[in-house]
């Protein structure tokens, strides 16, 4: 099936896809992270529940 | 260690997509044909719709259970991104349908249960901007999701048995009851599941963290 109609063409295309938004997700998650440690550095946290975390 | 599932996410939908389009089909069903492959799409979009509401539905309990506001932003959290993915589950679903049944709509208890499934969520989503007390949106709310999960249950997983009659495969027969065995198609498809649902969860998780960095800045403010 993957050679004789150029199906692979087709999984290429989408897994360019499906990395690219995969990359794009990643890229967004690091931002926040570096922004909620920012917040942390900022905001001297007196208590645990003023602590911004990532999980 | 919180990247773990992010990463297996990643290597499950890239293996569902390159597996699920090269595999050889070891059977032909009538009208259906190749498109069986949207098993492996399709029906995890429901799944994870499924799995991303039954943690709404946790966190409303929770909520209920002291009062805390931060289960309930995950709640709501938790009930916009399963929307996104049932939008997404009757979309791919129209179009598989359109070609399978000469419809994008048609008479299926089924399709049915999943319309008024998301309409009770969306009535979640409503029913919440319309209380601007914190306290009382969260608390009528979360009262609400509980209804809404069991709901979504009968819709989905109930009734459409009870009708007997259902051209979606496990009801009422088809030809795909025989393609549900195959294991060929489970090993792409139980993956793809997985794959799909932390991927959800993920996105969740982000959309969580903006949420309360955001609610952190607000009350800084104050």
């Amino acid at each position: 099936m993957i050679d004789e109609n150029k199906m692979y063409v087709v999984v290429g295309v989408l897994l360019i896809i499906l990395l690219g938004l995969f990359l794009y997700l990643i890229t967004i998650d690091i931002k926040l992270r570096k922004i909620e440690k920012k917040y942390n550095r900022e905001n001297k946290p007196k208590t645990r529940s003023t602590v911004v975390t990532g999980k | 260690m919180r990247w773990i599932y992010k990463i297996l996410s990643i290597v499950l939908l890239v293996y569902a997509v390159v597996a699920g389009l090269t595999i050889k089909i070891p059977f032909d069903l009538p009208v259906i044909h190749e498109s069986i492959r949207n098993l492996f799409y399709h029906v995890s979009m429901w799944f994870t719709m499924i799995i991303i509401f039954l943690i709404s539905f946790v966190y409303s309990l929770r909520y209920l259970k002291g009062f805390n506001l931060e289960y309930d932003r995950i709640a709501v959290t938790a009930a916009q991104v399963g929307l996104v993915f049932g939008m997404l589950g009757i979309f791919t679903g129209m179009l598989w349908a359109n070609e399978t049944w000469g419809a994008p709509w048609v008479r299926d208890p089924k399709l049915n249960g999943a319309a008024m499934s998301l309409l009770v969520y969306f009535a979640y989503l409503i029913l919440r901007s319309s209380i601007t007390d914190e306290e009382k949106r969260a608390r009528i709310s979360a009262v609400y999701n509980i209804f809404a999960f069991i709901l979504m249950i009968i819709f989905l997983g109930i009734l459409p048995r009870l009708w007997g009659d259902s051209l979606h495969p496990g009801q009422g027969g088809g030809p795909m009851t025989v393609a549900k065995l195959d294991s060929t198609l489970r090993i792409i498809f139980y993956p793809s599941i997985i794959g799909w649902i932390l991927l959800a969860v993920w996105i969740l998780e982000l959309k969580i963290r903006v949420k309360r960095l955001n609610e952190r800045l607000n009350s800084d403010e104050i």
